[in-house]
């Protein structure tokens, strides 16, 4: 048995074994004398969905220095051993372990919090999972694939008094002074918001292509329903396809929607109706507040406000008085999630903020493919008097998956 | 005169759309649905999958339709010829597209049939009707599944189980609860979990019950239901009720997780908030 044992927050924690009288020799880097962080700051992460998008969080989470990543998932293989290579070249050993299910990290005792870079359809479940199992979340955008998943997130998220951040870095970050100046009532009060994303989502029908040696389908699919493989599923090209994602709607929707409603104010609530194109009166899809406010797909080559005392972008009315942005801790949007760990405290984008954002997108993608208005309950989350489009504010999951929660 | 023609042509277009749309939007003639998808059905289940678009999305679209409010009896003719058609020979991706139409269209008048495909030889087919008579909001689908329930096993089960769950019908206490304490943990963590969806007294009764004698892989699954229960009850203002399970379940025994849960739920209680 080695003379020397690493005495971590973890191991006071388990309690008796920690404190038995034996001499315990310390090593310095467990104290930070090396310049790194001590072993009771250090937040260790597992990063699930190590695909394009989940490989660069995992890598910006890796920039941190409170941050020690020790395991990767992905049901791809070269995904992940490309990831445990990045892992173990940036921390020096060969010890990041690779796994193609989920729950191998989300079970671990010296795992912390993880990193869900997966596509859409496996955020609920792997959130909650993580939940369940005492793990703070990070997880990209769009959070939710259906309204009943966020709300079911929302719940595990508080009941187990978890941290989590969505991966919305542009909400704040592409616009610059834009959300303070809106904020601060630079244009005076918004009455109409027009926001540019892509469209909806919709059938896939990429034909079967042979499937490669090792990559474990099933797995990939997880919940959404069964169909034959094909490779640029697997390469990031599921975003258009309904079973995995909400197409552009939620891709660039979740930032840009969800960056119009955070800095209007209304980022904690829901429209109350949804109309879309008719080909006649209504030019745009409209999602209509209770306050009156008119948020529009479309209309404008990114975000475009529109105040009772003009418009953002295109005017150089500057914010009245300061303008404090709720909730953001710095150091950009990953460094928000890893202080609002330390911190014990709600992530800037916290899951409640990503739930009412990705709805909003939801809502355009039922709109849109019903070809309908639809009118919305916010608070109790039911489209309202229309009980056919109602049943797709969340879906039955393939065998054996379902919400827990 | 070319110019006189350019604008004939471009009327004859926006009439021509408008008497179509028109025709869609006009009451469904049961007759003529039924010749109409007996043409699409041949392309639903062509071998190669972008040949099936065409006939798929036009099913769709009238599927979407007709389940507009106020087109009730449209709605109910077509999903009978849906139906109807479930009943005849067909590849497995022509049943499927079907009974997704169902899921988000169908009502009482397909009930059977869809359940009849819960014993479909071919695994994808039964899970679609299975998601299918998830998501029909009507009581006779949750009879379907807890019909299947007791002869069912393994995965399929637990997929029947979870169907019952999402439903979250009160009826399903019963036979869910029964399997609380089946051999097959798999089965009986989607057991607690469903009921820890529905919920209710019965619910909460039979998890409080089987929860003590819950293998130690299964105290998480369970106590998670149970704090579940604790949660509903604390939202309907049930805070003693809910008090005495966070109680329980911020002891010893249980995981990290589970208990700081409870914690949190007993502070939430003693403060009068809910969740």
């Amino acid at each position: 048995m080695s003379a020397t044992r690493q005495i971590t927050r973890r191991g006071f924690v388990r309690g008796a074994a920690a404190t038995v009288a034996a001499p315990w020799l310390v090593p310095g880097s467990a104290l930070g004398a090396d310049g790194g962080t001590p072993a009771n700051d250090r937040i260790v992460m597992g990063a699930i969905g190590v695909g394009g998008r989940g490989s660069g969080d995992m890598g910006g989470l890796m920039g941190f220095k409170e941050v020690q990543m020790i395991a990767v998932c992905d049901p791809v293989p070269a995904h992940r051993e490309r990831a445990k290579g990045r892992v173990d070249g940036h921390n020096k050993n060969k010890d990041c372990s690779m796994h193609s299910d989920f729950r191998e990290i989300t079970s671990r005792d010296d795992i912390d919090a993880v990193m869900i870079g997966t596509p859409d359809h496996w955020h609920a479940i792997i959130t909650i999972d993580a939940c369940k199992n005492g793990k703070d979340v990070f997880c990209e955008k769009p959070e939710t694939l259906t309204i009943g998943e966020g709300r079911a997130m929302v719940k595990a998220v508080r009941r187990y008094s978890r941290v989590f951040g969505g991966g919305s870095q542009r909400v704040l970050g592409d616009y610059g002074t834009l959300p303070r100046r809106v904020r601060g009532r630079a244009v005076g009060e918004i009455r109409e918001c027009f926001v540019a994303c892509g469209g909806p989502s919709k059938d896939c029908y990429l034909p079967a292509e042979p499937l490669p040696k090792g990559l474990d389908w099933d797995m990939w699919l997880g919940p959404a329903p069964w169909r034959p493989y094909h490779p640029n599923l697997t390469r990031g090209g599921f975003r258009p396809f309904r079973d995995y994602s909400g197409g552009g709607m939620t891709d660039w929707g979740a930032h840009r929607f969800g960056s119009a409603m955070f800095a209007i104010g209304v980022h904690k609530e829901g429209p109350v109706e949804v109309i879309p194109p008719d080909g006649k009166d209504v030019k745009l899809l409209t999602f209509i507040f209770k306050n009156g406010l008119k948020m529009y797909h479309g209309g404008t080559g990114n975000l475009k406000y529109v105040g009772t005392d003009g418009e953002l972008p295109g005017s150089d009315k500057q914010p009245q008085g300061d303008v404090e942005i709720e909730g953001y801790r710095g150091r950009g949007l990953l460094g928000d999630f890893v202080e609002s760990v330390k911190q014990r405290k709600p992530a800037f984008r916290d899951i409640e903020i990503a739930h009412r954002a990705t709805t909003v997108c939801h809502l355009g993608n039922i709109a849109y493919w019903l070809k309908r208005p639809l009118k919305y309950d916010p608070v109790k989350e039911e489209i309202v008097g229309d009980p056919e489009a109602n049943r797709w504010i969340d879906r039955p999951k393939r065998e054996p998956w379902t919400l827990e929660v | 005169m070319k110019h006189g023609t350019m604008i004939l042509a471009a009327v004859s277009v926006v009439l021509l759309s408008a008497v179509i749309a028109a025709a869609q939007d006009a009451p469904i003639n049961k007759e003529q649905f039924e010749k109409q998808l007996g043409e699409w059905l041949p392309g639903m289940g062509k071998e190669k999958i972008p040949e099936r678009r065409d006939s798929q999305q036009k099913l769709q679209e009238v599927c979407f339709k007709v389940g507009a409010p106020g087109r009730e009896k449209d709605r109910a003719v077509v999903c009978e010829v849906l139906a109807e058609a479930l009943g005849t020979d067909m590849p497995g991706p022509t049943r499927i597209w079907l009974l997704k139409q169902l899921q988000y269209t169908g009502r009482d008048e397909c009930v059977d049939a869809v359940a009849k495909s819960l014993g479909d030889k071919d695994d994808h087919v039964r899970d679609a009707a299975r998601r299918a008579l998830a998501n029909i909001p009507v009581k006779r689908a949750n009879d379907a599944l807890l019909d299947r329930l007791s002869a069912s096993q393994g995965k399929f089960r637990v997929g029947l189980i979870n169907a019952l769950g999402y439903r979250a019908d009160p009826a399903s206490v019963g036979p869910i609860a029964k399997l609380l304490g089946d051999k097959d943990q798999a089965t009986a963590a989607a057991a607690a979990n469903a009921l820890g969806k529905i919920a209710n007294a019965d619910a909460t009764k039979a998890l409080g019950a089987a929860l003590p004698k819950a293998p130690k892989a299964l105290k998480g699954p369970f106590a998670d239901a149970y704090l579940r229960c604790a949660d509903k009850m604390l939202k309907e203002g049930k805070t003693k009720d809910a008090a005495a399970i966070y109680n329980q379940l911020s002891g010893d025994g249980y995981p990290k997780a589970v208990r700081l849960a409870a914690l949190q739920g007993k502070l939430n209680a003693a403060r009068g908030k809910n969740k």
